[in-house]
């Protein structure tokens, strides 16, 4: 995508988020002025940044709703109740034609549909939509014209054809509204002059916040190139199509004596020039050069003849002829087209394959010290002594130094969540809608930072679940009101961090599961047998809504489509290293809960020995390694608990986990690690070094077993599986 | 902020906003003989080019195109005095 309209897009987002925070307010406090301004600043934004890309149906929404909005903060006219649900039903389209942005075209909805919110909003302030400005008096426009000085006007005219003159006398007050004339000239297509005509007053006597501009532009362009740019200037700015002629027939200031002696003197000069040839010609040279030095002198650099008098003759021929065409000199320069204004980038922005590239590379170098720190255990175990410590001590240089590359490149990657979690407010908009369920969003943890690839992969998820709740989850306002729940729901998403893990939590205050539909469902589908199903506690049998094909909607609405969905969520996340939980209590509704790494790409594991196989342990879960004594391990009926610390903690064989023979004797290294549920001791067999991997999600029928993390390959070529310590309890 | 001071001149940088006009003013107000060089300024807020219109500055040409082509070679003339149109002659009819 573009760079400026990349940035129009996450600016607009912003403004466009600020705009539902305060609309949010004013629904319930039309009155609120704080939030008035608040939501017009965000509007009149929107309004200048769509103006750049000529997006009319968001220039029109927007300058129809700032008008709204300004009269209500100026007390002109009260804020209508219904206007939040209007102006949202506006924005909401305008966010999902920014979000369809590819290139800097609209989607063709836009057009279809801004001409009715355009219309709904300006009827909330009592009238027509204000389409673009009626042609105000011909020869009013031209009377301003002519106050653009004559050289400007002539040195138009001599290039010919037309042009589309501009009178845009901004408002005195227009700097406080964000408004810059000359930001709005820069805008203007075919640009080919500009006049700014400023009121006369003494610095010290000046209000520098006071617009005292008047801009005069004459564009080679068509009258509608201009509508959208000065649709919403409204009635400070007129268009007017001149042909050239018409630039000088127009009077203008009184003519200029010392000029028009200059034309004759050049005239007399060009015929010398061209009268004479050969040797007469070089006669008179110096005396015509002499001349012309004077002229340019006389009329200053705005008439273009510095440097003619040391031209050589031919050249001076063609320049005095054009000259008194009336025709500026030819500018040094080809003519450019006037460049759009560059966008101020004052942030260090990264291209996100650069930023991939880097940090690949970064992988590869940590792999490579990996192999390097073999070599140099190898190196101590064979030839120990200085150089084998030196190797050593450099080696722990290194690591140290990798570990603050990847760091730093981590957080280059992540994104706060506020990304993902700002279109849920639109979305559940969109819902309500849909469904008639009034409903109501908080959002928490949204500063929290997530690895770029975790927060693409969240938005489907998130929205499955957001639908879900509000489709499935929230009954209908009746029911509601029967159950004495309020009538609008209430949807909670919060994310926090556990470690290295993402929790993000979907709450809603529906119907909850019911676990007796679930089995009765189970059943008729034949998803388990009946000896199973009937052994299913009810908080096993609603995690049955995450089998394929499942559903629990009474009906298959068009909103969560035909059982699909919780599916996903679970493929989706599980794809990524992730996994899902969901608690529901009936009546009272159901938390889904996404687990996900933070970080997707570098982790450390903590290599351990089980039945004569390697494996890794995410580094973050470990707490403490320990060679257990014979009086730590207890025995308590089948299962073993480890003295730690003056605590008894849970003891389980990682070779029991992964159904490997156990041993009966105990084990000769335990790995405390921290879990959610507390600590656990993991039994094993050795305990290795530390590696900084990148686990790689497993694919294929590996997926199902949640003790597994990923899989990551290791400098000397093997594979390691990494366990997801989460899974094995 | 985007005014700095820099060897007895006075540098506009960048896209310099209406936040820049009090300062501005007050650095044209309290010195004399001001060089103010545009060189790195890629635009210039109208309530900007106001203050240097009626201020007594010297002026070092922006390098972004437009800004040379449509705003420099006016305030250029504007204080060299030559064209009317940019100051003092007209007067805005309101």
């Amino acid at each position: 995508m573009d760079p400026l309209l990349a940035e129009f897009v996450a600016e607009t987002r912003d403004q466009l988020l600020a705009i539902a925070d305060g609309l949010e307010i004013l629904r319930g406090d039309p009155a609120n002025l704080a939030e008035m301004e608040r939501v017009f600043r965000s509007v009149h934004t929107i309004k200048g940044s769509a103006a750049v890309f000529a997006f009319a149906p968001i220039q029109a929404i927007a300058h129809e709703a700032e008008s709204l909005l300004g009269e209500a903060r100026e007390h002109r006219r009260a804020l209508p109740p219904d206007a939040a649900g209007v102006l949202f039903d506006a924005f909401d389209a305008v966010a999902l034609w920014v979000e369809s942005l590819q290139s800097a075209q609209l989607p063709p909805s836009a057009e279809r549909e801004a001409p009715a919110l355009v219309a709904r909003v300006a009827a909330l302030g009592g009238h027509a939509p204000q389409g673009p400005e009626a042609g105000r008096d011909e020869a009013a426009l031209l009377a301003e014209m002519r106050r653009v000085p004559a050289p400007i006007r002539e040195s138009l005219a001599a290039a010919g054809g037309s042009y589309a003159y501009v009178c845009y006398r901004p408002d005195p007050g227009c700097f406080f509204a964000g408004e810059d004339p000359l930001y709005t000239a820069r805008q203007m297509p075919g640009l080919e002059a500009l006049h700014l005509e400023t009121v006369p007053v003494a610095q010290g006597e000046a209000d520098p916040y006071r617009c005292d501009t008047v801009l005069h532009a004459f564009c080679r362009a068509r009258l509608s190139d201009f509508e959208t740019l000065l649709r919403p200037l409204g009635g400070q700015a007129h268009a007017l199509t001149v042909a050239a002629n018409a630039l000088l027939s127009a009077p203008g200031p009184a003519p200029d004596p010392v000029r028009d002696a200059a034309r004759g003197l050049i005239a007399r000069q060009l015929e010398l020039l061209v009268s004479n040839d050969g040797e007469r010609r070089a006669a008179v040279l110096p005396s015509v050069r002499a001349v012309l030095g004077n002229v340019a002198r006389a009329l200053g650099p705005e008439a273009g003849l510095q440097g003619i008098a040391e031209l050589d003759a031919a050249l001076l021929v063609g320049r005095l002829e054009t000259w008194l065409e009336g025709a500026e000199p030819a500018p040094l320069t080809a003519p450019v087209e006037a460049p759009a204004v560059a966008a101020q980038e004052e942030d260090l922005r990264v291209p996100p394959a650069l930023a991939e590239r880097v940090m690949s590379a970064a992988t590869e170098l940590a792999i490579s010290r990996t192999t390097l720190s073999s070599l140099t255990q190898r190196l101590a175990a064979i030839k120990p002594g200085p150089i084998a410590n030196e190797f050593a001590a450099l080696q722990q240089q290194l690591d140290h130094q990798i570990r603050e590359l990847q760091a730093g490149l981590q957080e280059l990657r992540l994104l706060p969540l506020d990304e993902v979690f700002r279109r849920l407010p639109l979305q559940l908009r969109q819902l309500e809608r849909q469904l008639g369920k009034p409903a109501m969003l908080s959002v928490s943890g949204e500063n929290l930072r997530a690895d770029k690839a975790v927060c693409a992969l969240l938005h489907e998820p998130l929205l499955h679940l957001l639908r879900n709740a509000l489709d499935h989850g929230i009954e209908s306002p009746a029911e509601r009101a029967a159950a004495g729940k309020p009538s609008v729901a209430h949807i909670a998403v919060e994310a926090r961090r556990e470690h290295d893990r993402l929790l993000i939590c979907v709450d809603d205050d529906g119907r909850g599961i019911d676990p007796a539909r679930m089995r009765e469902r189970a059943r008729e589908r034949g998803l388990r047998d009946e000896a199973t199903l009937s052994a299913m506690d009810d908080a096993a049998l609603v995690q049955l809504v995450f089998e394929s094909g499942f559903t629990t909607a009474d009906a298959v609405s068009e909103i969560s489509g035909r059982g699909v969905g919780m599916d996903i969520v679970r493929d989706r996340l599980r794809a990524a290293g992730g996994s899902v939980h969901l608690e529901s209590a009936v009546g009272k509704g159901t938390q889904v809960t996404l687990s996900l790494p933070v970080a997707v790409a570098v982790a450390q594991v903590l290599l351990v020995e089980v039945g004569g196989q390697r494996l890794g342990l995410p580094l973050s879960r470990v707490h403490e390694i320990l060679r257990p004594r014979e009086e730590d391990v207890l025995h308590v009926k089948r299962s073993e608990s480890l003295q730690w610390r003056e605590r008894i903690v849970p003891l389980v064989r990682l070779a029991q986990v992964l159904s490997l023979p156990v041993s009966e004797a105990r084990p000769t290294a335990c790995v405390v690690l921290n879990l959610p549920q507390g600590p656990l001791a993991l039994g094993v067999d050795e305990v290795g070094e530390n590696l900084d991997v990148m686990i790689k999600p497993l694919s294929g029928v590996l997926t199902e077993l949640s003790c597994y993390e990923g899989s990551a390959l290791l400098g000397d070529g093997s594979v390691l599986l990494v366990i997801n310590p989460l899974g094995i309890v | 902020m985007v005014i700095r001071k820099e060897e007895g001149r006075f540098v506009m940088q960048g896209v310099c906003d209406v936040e820049d006009a009090e300062p501005l003013m007050q650095a044209l107000l309290s010195h004399d003989d001001v060089v103010l060089d545009l060189g790195p300024c890629r635009h210039l807020h109208c309530a900007l080019v106001q203050i240097i219109v009626r201020g007594k500055v010297r002026l070092l040409p922006p390098e972004d195109e437009w800004m040379r082509r449509f705003v420099f070679a006016q305030l250029e003339s504007s204080r060299a005095g030559t064209l009317s149109g940019a100051s003092s002659s007209t007067q805005a009819p309101r």
